[in-house]
């Protein structure tokens, strides 16, 4: 192998790495000689990497000043391209295991919003399952009121909502049901009402009650059949949350009317159906039509839903073989 | 034996990085050190060296055993995952200053591509592209979804043209085109004047389906059965072409994507209600690489001039 030969090799790749950290170090610390004490080089060796870059580039990289060196637009270009290379590369030899971990920290969570009821009544057993067949994928859980919900979905700050189906529901959204509803009467087991089958609302408006913020029905309706009913006439005290109001109940406040999907068997509650013309609602899912899920956020949407790929705006979780 | 410097500096004893990390990236991606050290032209014992002083430098162990074939430890596919990257930016930097300094053209362009954006999708902006680059060599790859993200993760090709159901986080996807199932009739055919149908009305009629296992046909043996429907199929078919070419025939109807008939006069085209199936179409690219500008200049150009064009994600 001729000498020629040799040397062409040996630039070609053997110094990239280190005439283009050599070129970054140079650019970010404005001078050669700067460069050269931090790679604990001599300046003229800093000098002769710099030099057979640009000879490799066929293009002047840095303009030499009395005050320092500067990028050409030829050098802009090489530095855009190789300053994420070379903190690569000094990265990973660094300290590899910090690198690991930003790898491993990267999927991202999935980021689900839901009212209050379906936070704490309809999705602990749903992301129990999910969790314990994909412990890999993060969920972020944040309570909001619906519309805020919804705007944050098509913001695309969140990837599925959970609430109830709007009257108005948004074009770009997807709704698929997961249960329905009905708002009941619920009084301490020692209420005058408890156990009665079915009170009417004139009968129920007679008692002290307990009712939510207006926000936590989520829209006119619920906050409507309330007032319908009369229960909000006599209320004793406020409270936010479903699971705060159901423990006032219980201490005797008073009665307090609620989605039935709020109410567990744990609960020291008698349900009373109430004699309206009450018309059952649908909870579920709001998923972005046109935006693509990430793989996450799309799995715990099959679990949820699993026959969603055949719902508009939706392809199967198949392999894709168009 | 290289000359040594009196005082190596700390990066200097380090060997030749980029030499170690493209060792490492072949051997994993061939899970054989005697592959990788026939694509570096290099020897087996020299490619294993530079494997183990890269091991050496990092202070873990990348491969579960040494032998004919390798396999990585569970560190090790996350150091191949961080590597292979800059491996090919490294070498891939001179194309990319080149475009970028001067405009040099790209030697070639590969793309990987599903069945309908192979046939029916590319052809238009291709002959575009050719127009803008001439003399770049397009070479369009057909495989599996998974088999064309490996290849896109290993920069064996420069970008995906495919439907895709989800995006994963290191893959930059750019939408341009939705595509929704129709039924495709003969021309001559009960249905063939309606201006849309339902699933539960197609019990009746002799079905051309694509072949089991294919996607399509999970999707229309489910779709049909969710409206109570047994699917009375009569020819199974390989390729959309093919499937239409048996329906203009007169073999049956079929459950075909809109873009693939969109040329075709010889079928009739009904919607389906509700409608159903829709598929987004686009250019995936590996996140946060650089680009060489025609490959950008592809992506952006792929949207027909066509009213149905989805917005970015």
């Amino acid at each position: 192998m001729n000498q020629a030969a040799t040397r062409h090799r040996i630039r070609d790749r053997r110094q990239r790495v280190r005439q283009l950290r050599a070129f970054c170090l140079t650019v970010q610390l404005g001078s050669v000689t700067r460069a050269a004490e931090r790679l604990e080089l001599t300046q003229p060796a800093v000098s002769l990497q710099l030099r057979e870059l640009e000879y490799e580039c066929a293009a002047v990289l840095l303009e030499r000043s009395s005050t320092g060196v500067s990028l050409t637009p030829a050098g802009e270009h090489l530095y855009a391209l190789a300053e994420p290379l070379v903190r690569g590369v000094d990265d990973l030899f660094g300290d590899i295991r910090l690198t690991l971990d930003r790898w491993t920290e990267s999927p991202s969570p999935i980021r689900l919003v839901a009212t209050t009821a379906g936070a704490a009544f309809v999705l602990p057993r749903y992301l129990k399952r999910f969790h314990d067949r994909y412990p890999e994928h993060p969920v972020h859980l944040r309570t909001m009121l619906l519309h805020e919900g919804l705007q944050r979905l098509v913001d695309d700050e969140a990837d599925l909502a959970l609430g109830v189906k709007d009257l108005h529901p948004e074009d770009r959204l997807v709704y698929h049901e997961l249960l329905t509803y009905r708002l009941v009467l619920i009084a301490p087991p020692d209420h005058p009402l408890a156990g009665r089958a079915s009170v009417s609302p004139e009968e129920a408006s007679a008692y002290s009650s307990v009712v939510p913020p207006v926000s936590l029905y989520s829209n006119e309706f619920g906050r409507a059949t309330v007032r319908r009913i009369g229960v909000d006439a006599n209320a004793t005290v406020e409270v936010g949350g479903w699971g705060v109001l159901k423990r006032y109940v219980e201490t005797g406040f008073g009665i307090a009317v609620i989605p039935d999907i709020c109410i567990s068997e744990t609960d020291r509650l008698s349900i009373i159906g109430l004699e309206a013309d009450i018309p059952t609602r649908s909870y579920g899912v709001f998923a972005p039509r046109d935006r693509l899920l990430a793989p996450p956020a799309w799995r715990l949407l099959r679990l949820l839903v699993p026959d969603v790929a055949f719902a508009d705006g939706y392809a199967p979780d198949l392999p894709s073989r168009p | 034996m290289t000359r040594q410097r009196t005082f190596p500096a700390p990066q200097d004893r380090r060997g030749d990085e980029l030499k170690q990390l493209r060792s490492f990236c072949e051997a994993a991606r061939h899970s054989s050190i005697t592959r990788a050290a026939q694509q570096m032209q290099s020897s087996q014992p020299a490619v294993s060296n530079q494997v183990r002083m890269l091991e050496e430098q990092l202070g873990v162990r990348l491969f579960e055993r040494r032998g004919p074939r390798v396999v990585l430890t569970q560190v090790g596919d996350n150091v191949y995952r961080i590597a292979m990257p800059l491996v090919q930016g490294l070498l891939r930097l001179p194309d990319l200053f080149a475009d970028r300094c001067h405009g040099v053209d790209p030697r070639g362009l590969t793309i990987g591509a599903g069945e309908v954006s192979a046939a029916y999708l590319l052809p238009g902006p291709l002959e575009r592209f050719r127009a803008r680059y001439p003399g770049v060599r397009i070479e369009v790859r057909t495989g599996s979804g998974s088999a064309r993200l490996d290849w896109l993760r290993s920069f064996e090709i420069d970008v995906v043209v495919a439907a895709f159901d989800a995006v994963p986080p290191d893959i930059e996807f750019q939408p341009f085109r939705r595509s929704r199932f129709v039924l495709a009739t003969p021309e001559v055919h009960p249905l063939a004047d309606r201006h849309f149908v339902t699933s539960a009305s197609l019990a009746q009629y002799p079905l051309v389906a694509p072949v089991s296992g294919h996607y399509a046909r999970q999707v229309m043996d489910v779709l049909l059965r969710s409206r109570g429907v047994v699917p009375r199929v009569v020819l199974e078919v390989e390729g959309w072409g093919a499937m239409l070419n048996h329906v203009a025939a007169g073999a049956g109807i079929a459950f075909v994507p809109d873009v693939a008939v969109a040329e075709s006069e010889r079928v009739r085209k009904i919607s389906l209600r509700p409608r159903t199936f829709t598929r987004v179409y686009g250019a995936a690219t590996r996140r946060g690489e650089p680009m060489m500008s025609a490959v950008r200049w592809l992506v952006e150009n792929l949207a027909p001039a066509s009213p149905d064009v989805v917005d970015a994600p």
